[in-house]
Protein backbone atom coordinates (compact mmCIF):
# COMPACT_ATOMS: atom_id res chain seq x y z
CA UNK A 1 0.00 0.00 0.00
CA UNK A 2 2.65 2.35 0.79
CA UNK A 3 4.45 1.44 -2.88
CA UNK A 4 0.82 2.56 -4.42
CA UNK A 5 0.93 5.91 -2.58
CA UNK A 6 4.66 6.65 -3.81
CA UNK A 7 3.68 5.44 -7.37
CA UNK A 8 0.50 7.57 -7.15
CA UNK A 9 2.82 10.57 -6.34
CA UNK A 10 5.51 9.55 -8.69
CA UNK A 11 2.61 9.59 -11.74
CA UNK A 12 1.17 13.36 -10.44
CA UNK A 13 4.96 14.27 -11.16
CA UNK A 14 5.13 12.47 -14.70
CA UNK A 15 8.06 10.16 -13.19
CA UNK A 16 7.63 6.87 -14.75
CA UNK A 17 11.13 5.39 -14.59
CA UNK A 18 12.74 4.27 -10.81
CA UNK A 19 15.59 2.70 -9.22
CA UNK A 20 14.89 0.97 -5.87
CA UNK A 21 17.72 0.48 -3.52
CA UNK A 22 15.99 -1.61 -0.29
CA UNK A 23 17.28 -3.27 3.02
CA UNK A 24 17.43 -7.14 3.34
CA UNK A 25 16.08 -6.98 6.18
CA UNK A 26 12.45 -8.48 6.62
CA UNK A 27 10.40 -5.32 6.74
CA UNK A 28 12.89 -3.78 3.41
CA UNK A 29 12.19 -6.88 1.38
CA UNK A 30 8.67 -7.47 1.98
CA UNK A 31 7.76 -3.91 0.90
CA UNK A 32 10.24 -4.25 -1.76
CA UNK A 33 8.35 -7.42 -3.26
CA UNK A 34 5.34 -5.12 -3.00
CA UNK A 35 6.41 -2.66 -4.77
CA UNK A 36 7.56 -4.70 -7.70
CA UNK A 37 4.32 -6.38 -7.21
CA UNK A 38 2.39 -3.29 -8.15
CA UNK A 39 4.38 -1.34 -10.63
CA UNK A 40 3.14 -2.66 -13.41
CA UNK A 41 -0.50 -1.82 -12.33
CA UNK A 42 0.56 1.60 -11.62
CA UNK A 43 2.80 2.17 -14.91
CA UNK A 44 5.96 2.23 -13.24
CA UNK A 45 9.27 0.44 -14.60
CA UNK A 46 11.92 -0.20 -12.14
CA UNK A 47 14.88 0.30 -13.98
CA UNK A 48 17.73 -0.98 -11.59
CA UNK A 49 17.65 -2.53 -8.11
CA UNK A 50 20.21 -2.58 -5.51
CA UNK A 51 20.41 -3.78 -2.40
CA UNK A 52 22.00 -3.52 1.08
CA UNK A 53 22.31 -5.17 4.35
CA UNK A 54 20.82 -3.45 7.12
CA UNK A 55 23.99 -2.87 9.44
CA UNK A 56 26.06 -1.74 5.91
CA UNK A 57 27.61 1.54 7.08
CA UNK A 58 28.20 2.74 3.17
CA UNK A 59 26.39 2.42 0.54
CA UNK A 60 27.86 4.81 -1.89
CA UNK A 61 28.99 1.32 -4.87
CA UNK A 62 25.42 0.98 -5.02
CA UNK A 63 24.11 4.83 -5.32
CA UNK A 64 27.15 5.07 -7.78
CA UNK A 65 25.44 2.39 -9.71
CA UNK A 66 21.78 3.83 -9.97
CA UNK A 67 23.31 7.15 -10.59
CA UNK A 68 24.96 5.62 -13.64
CA UNK A 69 22.23 3.73 -15.10
CA UNK A 70 20.33 5.91 -17.81
CA UNK A 71 16.94 6.55 -17.73
CA UNK A 72 16.37 6.61 -14.22
CA UNK A 73 13.89 9.30 -12.61
CA UNK A 74 13.63 8.93 -9.24
CA UNK A 75 15.14 6.32 -6.17
CA UNK A 76 12.57 4.41 -3.86
CA UNK A 77 13.87 3.39 -0.39
CA UNK A 78 12.48 0.79 1.25
CA UNK A 79 14.18 0.16 4.66
CA UNK A 80 14.33 0.47 7.86
CA UNK A 81 16.62 1.62 11.13
CA UNK A 82 19.79 2.83 10.31
CA UNK A 83 20.00 2.12 6.49
CA UNK A 84 18.03 4.84 5.25
CA UNK A 85 19.55 7.15 7.10
CA UNK A 86 22.96 6.28 5.54
CA UNK A 87 21.44 5.84 2.11
CA UNK A 88 19.85 9.47 2.01
CA UNK A 89 23.38 10.85 3.62
CA UNK A 90 25.24 9.25 0.86
CA UNK A 91 22.60 10.18 -1.62
CA UNK A 92 23.46 14.06 -0.99
CA UNK A 93 27.33 13.36 -0.91
CA UNK A 94 27.07 11.64 -4.20
CA UNK A 95 25.31 14.43 -4.77
CA UNK A 96 22.45 12.69 -6.26
CA UNK A 97 19.93 15.41 -7.22
CA UNK A 98 16.52 12.78 -7.79
CA UNK A 99 13.99 12.68 -6.21
CA UNK A 100 14.36 10.65 -3.40
CA UNK A 101 11.42 8.84 -1.95
CA UNK A 102 11.42 6.92 1.64
CA UNK A 103 9.33 4.39 2.86
CA UNK A 104 6.95 4.96 6.18
CA UNK A 105 10.00 2.73 8.10
CA UNK A 106 11.48 6.20 9.00
CA UNK A 107 8.36 7.94 9.81
CA UNK A 108 10.12 9.44 13.29
CA UNK A 109 12.10 12.51 14.19
CA UNK A 110 15.18 10.26 14.59
CA UNK A 111 15.32 9.82 10.85
CA UNK A 112 15.70 13.42 10.08
CA UNK A 113 18.03 13.54 13.05
CA UNK A 114 20.41 11.15 11.70
CA UNK A 115 20.05 12.21 8.29
CA UNK A 116 20.81 15.75 8.84
CA UNK A 117 20.21 18.37 6.17
CA UNK A 118 20.66 15.22 3.81
CA UNK A 119 16.35 14.52 4.18
CA UNK A 120 15.37 17.90 2.63
CA UNK A 121 13.28 17.47 0.00
CA UNK A 122 13.22 13.60 0.93
CA UNK A 123 9.20 11.96 0.36
CA UNK A 124 7.52 9.51 2.35
CA UNK A 125 4.05 7.68 2.83
CA UNK A 126 2.95 8.63 6.32
CA UNK A 127 0.43 7.82 8.39
CA UNK A 128 -1.55 11.62 9.34
CA UNK A 129 -0.31 11.25 13.40
CA UNK A 130 3.17 13.04 11.94
CA UNK A 131 1.53 16.50 10.86
CA UNK A 132 -1.53 16.72 13.03
CA UNK A 133 -0.78 20.48 13.52
CA UNK A 134 -0.82 20.77 9.67
CA UNK A 135 -4.04 18.56 8.87
CA UNK A 136 -7.18 20.71 7.58
CA UNK A 137 -9.63 21.47 10.14
CA UNK A 138 -12.17 19.09 8.55
CA UNK A 139 -9.59 16.07 8.64
CA UNK A 140 -11.38 13.41 10.73
CA UNK A 141 -8.83 12.19 12.14
CA UNK A 142 -7.61 15.63 13.36
CA UNK A 143 -9.37 15.64 16.91
CA UNK A 144 -7.69 11.58 17.59
CA UNK A 145 -4.02 13.24 16.46
CA UNK A 146 -3.67 16.04 17.80
CA UNK A 147 -4.99 14.82 21.51
CA UNK A 148 -2.63 11.67 20.89
CA UNK A 149 0.21 13.81 20.23
CA UNK A 150 -0.70 16.33 22.90
CA UNK A 151 -0.56 13.20 25.63
CA UNK A 152 2.21 11.47 24.42
CA UNK A 153 4.39 14.60 24.40
CA UNK A 154 2.99 15.66 28.12
CA UNK A 155 3.98 11.90 28.90
CA UNK A 156 7.39 10.73 27.46
CA UNK A 157 8.74 14.79 26.53
CA UNK A 158 9.98 12.85 23.48
CA UNK A 159 8.40 13.77 19.35
CA UNK A 160 5.98 11.44 18.67
CA UNK A 161 6.78 8.79 15.75
CA UNK A 162 4.05 6.37 14.03
CA UNK A 163 5.22 3.46 15.68
CA UNK A 164 3.69 4.40 18.74
CA UNK A 165 0.69 5.35 17.04
CA UNK A 166 0.18 2.20 15.62
CA UNK A 167 0.38 0.18 19.05
CA UNK A 168 -2.06 2.81 20.29
CA UNK A 169 -4.25 1.75 17.33
CA UNK A 170 -4.26 -1.97 17.96
CA UNK A 171 -4.60 -1.83 21.39
CA UNK A 172 -8.01 0.82 21.06
CA UNK A 173 -9.31 -1.30 18.56
CA UNK A 174 -8.64 -4.61 20.99
CA UNK A 175 -10.15 -2.82 24.55
CA UNK A 176 -12.82 -1.77 21.71
CA UNK A 177 -13.53 -5.36 20.75
CA UNK A 178 -13.78 -6.52 23.88
CA UNK A 179 -16.26 -4.24 25.15
CA UNK A 180 -18.68 -5.24 22.21
CA UNK A 181 -18.12 -8.33 22.65
CA UNK A 182 -18.35 -8.28 26.60
CA UNK A 183 -16.08 -11.11 27.25
CA UNK A 184 -12.43 -12.07 26.57
CA UNK A 185 -13.48 -15.40 25.50
CA UNK A 186 -10.84 -15.25 21.92
CA UNK A 187 -12.85 -16.58 19.12
CA UNK A 188 -15.46 -13.46 20.26
CA UNK A 189 -13.71 -10.88 20.10
CA UNK A 190 -11.77 -11.66 17.19
CA UNK A 191 -15.17 -11.56 15.55
CA UNK A 192 -15.83 -8.55 17.26
CA UNK A 193 -12.69 -7.18 15.64
CA UNK A 194 -13.53 -8.43 12.49
CA UNK A 195 -16.48 -6.27 12.80
CA UNK A 196 -14.96 -3.19 13.59
CA UNK A 197 -15.74 -0.37 11.36
CA UNK A 198 -15.14 3.73 10.95
CA UNK A 199 -12.53 3.12 13.67
CA UNK A 200 -10.57 6.32 13.57
CA UNK A 201 -6.92 5.69 15.11
CA UNK A 202 -3.62 7.59 14.30
CA UNK A 203 -2.88 5.56 11.65
CA UNK A 204 -6.14 6.29 9.49
CA UNK A 205 -9.68 5.09 9.56
CA UNK A 206 -10.05 1.34 10.03
CA UNK A 207 -12.46 -1.01 8.46
CA UNK A 208 -12.00 -4.75 8.98
CA UNK A 209 -13.60 -7.42 7.28
CA UNK A 210 -13.08 -11.13 7.58
CA UNK A 211 -10.94 -11.18 4.73
CA UNK A 212 -9.33 -8.57 5.34
CA UNK A 213 -7.44 -7.45 8.89
CA UNK A 214 -5.63 -4.46 8.04
CA UNK A 215 -8.56 -2.44 7.10
CA UNK A 216 -6.91 0.50 5.98
CA UNK A 217 -7.25 1.89 2.49
CA UNK A 218 -4.92 4.61 0.31
CA UNK A 219 -6.35 7.31 2.41
CA UNK A 220 -4.40 6.00 5.58
CA UNK A 221 -1.00 7.14 3.96
CA UNK A 222 -0.59 10.85 3.66
CA UNK A 223 2.68 11.86 1.41
CA UNK A 224 5.05 13.98 3.17
CA UNK A 225 8.25 15.70 2.44
CA UNK A 226 10.80 16.67 5.06
CA UNK A 227 11.58 20.43 4.30
CA UNK A 228 13.32 22.64 7.05
CA UNK A 229 14.56 19.74 8.96
CA UNK A 230 10.05 18.67 9.61
CA UNK A 231 7.62 17.09 8.54
CA UNK A 232 5.01 18.66 5.83
CA UNK A 233 1.98 17.61 4.25
CA UNK A 234 2.54 17.48 0.19
CA UNK A 235 -0.88 19.45 -0.78
CA UNK A 236 -3.67 17.24 -2.00
CA UNK A 237 -2.91 14.31 -0.72
CA UNK B 1 37.00 5.60 -14.61
CA UNK B 2 34.79 7.63 -11.95
CA UNK B 3 33.09 4.78 -10.50
CA UNK B 4 36.13 2.90 -9.97
CA UNK B 5 37.34 6.06 -7.81
CA UNK B 6 33.79 5.96 -6.26
CA UNK B 7 34.06 2.38 -5.10
CA UNK B 8 37.74 2.18 -4.22
CA UNK B 9 36.85 5.29 -1.68
CA UNK B 10 33.98 3.65 -0.20
CA UNK B 11 35.84 0.38 0.21
CA UNK B 12 38.73 2.98 2.21
CA UNK B 13 36.21 4.29 4.25
CA UNK B 14 34.51 0.78 5.23
CA UNK B 15 37.87 -0.90 5.50
CA UNK B 16 39.22 1.61 7.47
CA UNK B 17 36.63 0.82 10.21
CA UNK B 18 37.06 -3.06 9.90
CA UNK B 19 40.70 -2.07 10.51
CA UNK B 20 40.08 0.39 13.31
CA UNK B 21 38.35 -2.64 15.00
CA UNK B 22 40.65 -5.75 14.01
CA UNK B 23 43.53 -3.52 15.75
CA UNK B 24 41.70 -4.55 19.06
CA UNK B 25 42.14 -8.10 18.32
CA UNK B 26 46.12 -7.87 18.55
CA UNK B 27 46.73 -6.92 21.90
CA UNK B 28 44.66 -9.43 23.89
CA UNK B 29 45.79 -12.22 21.54
CA UNK B 30 49.34 -11.00 21.91
CA UNK B 31 49.22 -11.34 25.32
CA UNK B 32 47.04 -14.19 26.08
CA UNK B 33 46.17 -16.17 23.10
CA UNK B 34 42.41 -15.05 23.70
CA UNK B 35 40.40 -14.22 20.87
CA UNK B 36 37.78 -11.35 22.79
CA UNK B 37 34.88 -11.09 21.01
CA UNK B 38 33.93 -8.65 23.85
CA UNK B 39 36.27 -5.89 21.50
CA UNK B 40 32.71 -5.06 19.40
CA UNK B 41 31.12 -4.26 22.62
CA UNK B 42 33.84 -2.21 23.27
CA UNK B 43 33.66 -0.24 20.28
CA UNK B 44 29.80 0.13 21.08
CA UNK B 45 30.65 1.19 24.61
CA UNK B 46 32.81 4.18 23.21
CA UNK B 47 30.31 5.90 20.78
CA UNK B 48 27.28 5.07 22.95
CA UNK B 49 28.76 6.73 26.00
CA UNK B 50 30.02 9.53 24.07
CA UNK B 51 26.65 10.29 22.23
CA UNK B 52 25.19 9.92 26.24
CA UNK B 53 27.64 12.31 28.01
CA UNK B 54 26.95 14.30 25.34
CA UNK B 55 23.29 14.87 25.36
CA UNK B 56 23.75 15.24 29.23
CA UNK B 57 25.68 18.31 28.41
CA UNK B 58 29.05 17.30 28.80
CA UNK B 59 31.44 19.05 26.36
CA UNK B 60 32.56 16.71 23.50
CA UNK B 61 36.01 16.11 24.04
CA UNK B 62 35.69 15.57 27.47
CA UNK B 63 32.77 13.43 26.57
CA UNK B 64 35.15 11.04 24.82
CA UNK B 65 37.54 11.23 27.43
CA UNK B 66 35.42 9.98 29.90
CA UNK B 67 34.11 6.99 27.36
CA UNK B 68 37.95 5.98 26.81
CA UNK B 69 38.01 5.62 30.49
CA UNK B 70 35.11 4.32 31.80
CA UNK B 71 35.59 1.17 28.66
CA UNK B 72 39.15 0.89 29.80
CA UNK B 73 37.46 0.17 33.18
CA UNK B 74 35.23 -2.34 31.51
CA UNK B 75 38.06 -4.10 29.69
CA UNK B 76 40.00 -4.40 32.70
CA UNK B 77 36.36 -5.70 35.16
CA UNK B 78 36.42 -8.18 32.17
CA UNK B 79 39.90 -9.52 32.29
CA UNK B 80 39.43 -9.64 36.24
CA UNK B 81 36.28 -10.97 36.71
CA UNK B 82 35.86 -12.86 33.83
CA UNK B 83 38.74 -14.48 32.71
CA UNK B 84 41.14 -14.14 35.15
CA UNK B 85 39.14 -16.73 37.87
CA UNK B 86 39.11 -19.42 34.63
CA UNK B 87 42.68 -18.90 33.84
CA UNK B 88 43.40 -22.62 33.73
CA UNK B 89 40.50 -23.54 31.57
CA UNK B 90 41.31 -23.67 27.84
CA UNK B 91 41.10 -21.08 25.14
CA UNK B 92 37.76 -22.08 24.08
CA UNK B 93 36.46 -22.34 27.07
CA UNK B 94 37.79 -18.36 27.70
CA UNK B 95 36.68 -17.57 24.24
CA UNK B 96 33.03 -18.23 25.17
CA UNK B 97 33.67 -16.54 28.42
CA UNK B 98 34.20 -13.59 26.26
CA UNK B 99 31.07 -14.24 24.00
CA UNK B 100 28.91 -14.10 27.30
CA UNK B 101 30.35 -11.19 28.58
CA UNK B 102 29.69 -9.67 24.88
CA UNK B 103 25.72 -10.51 25.14
CA UNK B 104 25.89 -9.25 29.18
CA UNK B 105 27.39 -5.69 28.49
CA UNK B 106 24.61 -5.73 25.02
CA UNK B 107 21.78 -6.62 27.52
CA UNK B 108 23.45 -3.78 29.74
CA UNK B 109 23.95 -0.79 27.58
CA UNK B 110 19.88 -1.90 26.22
CA UNK B 111 19.22 -0.69 30.00
CA UNK B 112 21.71 2.31 30.80
CA UNK B 113 21.08 3.55 27.38
CA UNK B 114 18.56 3.21 25.00
CA UNK B 115 17.89 1.03 21.97
CA UNK B 116 17.64 3.47 19.39
CA UNK B 117 20.44 5.11 16.50
CA UNK B 118 22.91 8.01 17.44
CA UNK B 119 25.23 10.19 15.62
CA UNK B 120 28.10 11.70 16.48
CA UNK B 121 29.20 14.67 14.27
CA UNK B 122 32.04 14.38 12.42
CA UNK B 123 35.29 16.08 13.22
CA UNK B 124 36.03 18.19 9.73
CA UNK B 125 32.43 18.53 9.14
CA UNK B 126 29.90 16.82 6.64
CA UNK B 127 30.53 17.82 3.38
CA UNK B 128 32.62 15.49 1.59
CA UNK B 129 35.32 16.13 -0.35
CA UNK B 130 35.35 15.40 -4.26
CA UNK B 131 37.82 14.21 -6.13
CA UNK B 132 38.10 13.04 -9.76
CA UNK B 133 34.60 12.77 -9.43
CA UNK B 134 34.20 10.79 -6.68
CA UNK B 135 33.35 11.84 -3.25
CA UNK B 136 34.94 10.29 0.15
CA UNK B 137 33.97 11.67 3.85
CA UNK B 138 36.82 13.90 5.57
CA UNK B 139 35.70 11.28 8.96
CA UNK B 140 37.09 8.25 6.27
CA UNK B 141 40.49 9.70 6.68
CA UNK B 142 40.01 10.15 10.14
CA UNK B 143 39.70 6.58 10.70
CA UNK B 144 42.58 5.66 8.36
CA UNK B 145 44.76 8.34 10.00
CA UNK B 146 43.51 7.11 13.52
CA UNK B 147 44.34 3.47 12.62
CA UNK B 148 47.72 4.27 11.25
CA UNK B 149 48.60 6.16 14.35
CA UNK B 150 47.35 3.16 16.82
CA UNK B 151 49.62 0.58 14.31
CA UNK B 152 52.13 2.98 14.25
CA UNK B 153 51.91 3.19 18.45
CA UNK B 154 51.87 -0.68 19.21
CA UNK B 155 55.40 -1.09 17.01
CA UNK B 156 56.78 1.36 18.70
CA UNK B 157 55.44 -0.04 21.73
CA UNK B 158 56.30 -3.74 21.29
CA UNK B 159 59.61 -2.91 19.76
CA UNK B 160 61.32 -0.17 22.00
CA UNK B 161 60.20 -0.32 25.37
CA UNK B 162 60.76 -3.22 27.66
CA UNK B 163 56.67 -3.41 28.91
CA UNK B 164 56.31 -4.31 24.95
CA UNK B 165 58.92 -7.26 25.33
CA UNK B 166 57.28 -8.81 28.58
CA UNK B 167 53.82 -9.07 26.42
CA UNK B 168 55.48 -10.82 24.09
CA UNK B 169 56.95 -12.57 26.38
CA UNK B 170 53.97 -13.93 28.04
CA UNK B 171 52.17 -14.79 25.08
CA UNK B 172 55.89 -16.95 24.18
CA UNK B 173 55.15 -18.98 27.51
CA UNK B 174 53.55 -18.03 30.20
CA UNK B 175 55.64 -19.72 32.92
CA UNK B 176 58.88 -18.52 31.69
CA UNK B 177 57.40 -15.33 31.60
CA UNK B 178 56.48 -15.92 35.21
CA UNK B 179 60.08 -17.55 36.25
CA UNK B 180 62.01 -14.19 34.97
CA UNK B 181 59.81 -12.57 37.11
CA UNK B 182 57.14 -10.99 34.40
CA UNK B 183 53.93 -10.38 36.15
CA UNK B 184 51.94 -12.19 33.70
CA UNK B 185 48.46 -11.01 35.41
CA UNK B 186 49.27 -7.67 35.65
CA UNK B 187 50.64 -7.71 31.69
CA UNK B 188 47.26 -9.20 30.54
CA UNK B 189 45.28 -6.91 32.53
CA UNK B 190 47.41 -4.07 30.76
CA UNK B 191 46.86 -5.78 27.41
CA UNK B 192 42.86 -5.81 28.01
CA UNK B 193 42.94 -2.08 29.03
CA UNK B 194 44.50 -0.75 26.16
CA UNK B 195 42.39 -2.82 23.74
CA UNK B 196 39.12 -1.67 25.81
CA UNK B 197 40.63 1.89 24.68
CA UNK B 198 41.76 1.14 21.22
CA UNK B 199 38.10 -0.18 20.89
CA UNK B 200 36.55 2.85 22.55
CA UNK B 201 38.72 5.16 20.24
CA UNK B 202 37.50 3.45 16.88
CA UNK B 203 33.74 3.34 18.38
CA UNK B 204 34.33 7.56 19.06
CA UNK B 205 35.88 7.84 15.27
CA UNK B 206 33.39 5.45 12.96
CA UNK B 207 30.20 6.91 15.20
CA UNK B 208 30.18 10.02 12.62
CA UNK B 209 30.07 7.12 9.79
CA UNK B 210 28.24 4.28 10.66
CA UNK B 211 25.86 5.52 13.41
CA UNK B 212 25.78 3.70 16.81
CA UNK B 213 23.38 1.93 18.80
CA UNK B 214 23.15 -0.79 21.38
CA UNK B 215 23.76 -3.69 19.31
CA UNK B 216 26.26 -2.62 16.53
CA UNK B 217 29.27 -4.26 18.56
CA UNK B 218 27.54 -7.88 17.12
CA UNK B 219 28.46 -7.41 13.38
CA UNK B 220 31.57 -4.99 13.95
CA UNK B 221 33.22 -7.57 15.69
CA UNK B 222 32.89 -10.66 13.64
CA UNK B 223 33.58 -8.27 10.64
CA UNK B 224 36.61 -7.19 12.14
CA UNK B 225 38.17 -10.87 13.47
CA UNK B 226 37.66 -11.95 10.35
CA UNK B 227 40.40 -8.55 8.90
CA UNK B 228 42.13 -9.83 11.86
CA UNK B 229 42.60 -13.40 11.16
CA UNK B 230 42.81 -12.70 7.36
CA UNK B 231 45.97 -10.16 8.03
CA UNK B 232 47.65 -12.63 10.25
CA UNK B 233 45.86 -12.85 13.72
CA UNK B 234 48.36 -11.11 16.50
CA UNK B 235 50.13 -8.33 13.90
CA UNK B 236 48.49 -4.82 13.94
CA UNK B 237 49.80 -4.24 10.38
CA UNK B 238 48.22 -7.27 9.18
CA UNK B 239 45.00 -6.14 11.11
CA UNK B 240 44.83 -2.83 9.14
CA UNK B 241 45.88 -4.51 5.81
CA UNK B 242 43.34 -7.21 6.36
CA UNK B 243 40.51 -4.72 6.87
CA UNK B 244 41.28 -2.41 3.90
CA UNK B 245 41.42 -5.59 2.07
CA UNK B 246 38.04 -6.77 3.46
CA UNK B 247 35.72 -3.58 2.72
CA UNK B 248 37.59 -2.75 -0.36
CA UNK B 249 36.26 -6.45 -1.81
CA UNK B 250 32.90 -5.67 -0.38
CA UNK B 251 32.67 -2.49 -2.34
CA UNK B 252 34.20 -3.62 -5.55
CA UNK B 253 31.63 -6.62 -5.24
CA UNK B 254 28.67 -4.70 -4.35
CA UNK B 255 30.12 -2.42 -7.39
CA UNK B 256 30.77 -4.85 -10.22
CA UNK B 257 28.95 -7.94 -9.11
CA UNK B 258 25.86 -7.97 -6.88
CA UNK B 259 24.81 -6.00 -3.53
CA UNK B 260 23.58 -9.04 -2.23
CA UNK B 261 26.35 -10.81 -2.27
CA UNK B 262 28.98 -8.35 -1.38
CA UNK B 263 29.07 -10.00 2.31
CA UNK B 264 29.35 -13.64 0.63
CA UNK B 265 32.39 -12.89 -1.22
CA UNK B 266 34.03 -11.15 1.15
CA UNK B 267 33.60 -14.40 3.18
CA UNK B 268 34.77 -16.79 0.52
CA UNK B 269 37.86 -15.13 -0.05
CA UNK B 270 38.95 -15.00 3.57
CA UNK B 271 37.89 -18.66 3.40
CA UNK B 272 40.33 -19.36 0.17
CA UNK B 273 43.20 -17.62 2.13
CA UNK B 274 42.92 -19.31 5.19
CA UNK B 275 42.83 -22.35 3.70
CA UNK B 276 45.98 -21.76 1.46
CA UNK B 277 47.61 -19.70 4.16
CA UNK B 278 45.96 -20.25 7.95
CA UNK B 279 48.21 -18.24 9.61
CA UNK B 280 46.78 -15.42 7.92
CA UNK B 281 49.12 -12.54 5.48
CA UNK B 282 51.29 -11.00 7.93
CA UNK B 283 50.71 -13.82 10.47
CA UNK B 284 53.93 -15.58 12.45
CA UNK B 285 53.86 -19.13 11.75
CA UNK B 286 53.49 -21.41 14.22
CA UNK B 287 56.24 -23.89 14.78
CA UNK B 288 56.48 -26.43 17.36
CA UNK B 289 59.50 -28.29 18.47
CA UNK B 290 59.40 -31.81 18.87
Amino acid sequence: MACEKIFADLKTRKLTTIAMISGTDAFGKSMRDQCVAVAPKAGITIATEESYGPRDSDMTPQLTNIRNKAGVQAVVNPGFGQGPAIVTRNYQQLGIKLPLYQSHGVASKQFIELAGPAAEGVRLPAAALLIADKLPAKDPQKPVVVNYTRTYQQKSGQAVSTFGGHAYDGLMILVQAMQRAKSADKAKVRDEIEKTKGYIGTGGIVNMSPTDHMGLDLSAFHMLEIKGGDWTLVPGT
Amino acid sequence: MAELLQFVFSGLTVGAIYALVALGFTLIYNASDIINFAQGEFVMLGGMTTVFMALAGVPLPLAALIAIIVTTGIGLALHRFAIEPARGASPVALIMITIGASVFLRGVAQIVFDKRFHSLPPLFGADSIQFGGAAILPQSLVVLAGATVIVILLWLFVERTLLGKAVIATAANRLAARLIGIDTRRIVDFSFAVSAAIGAIAGILVTPITLTSYDVGTLLALKGFAAAMLGGIGSPLGAVVGGILIGMIEALSAGYLSSSYKDAVAFLIILVVLVAMPQGLFGRVKVERV
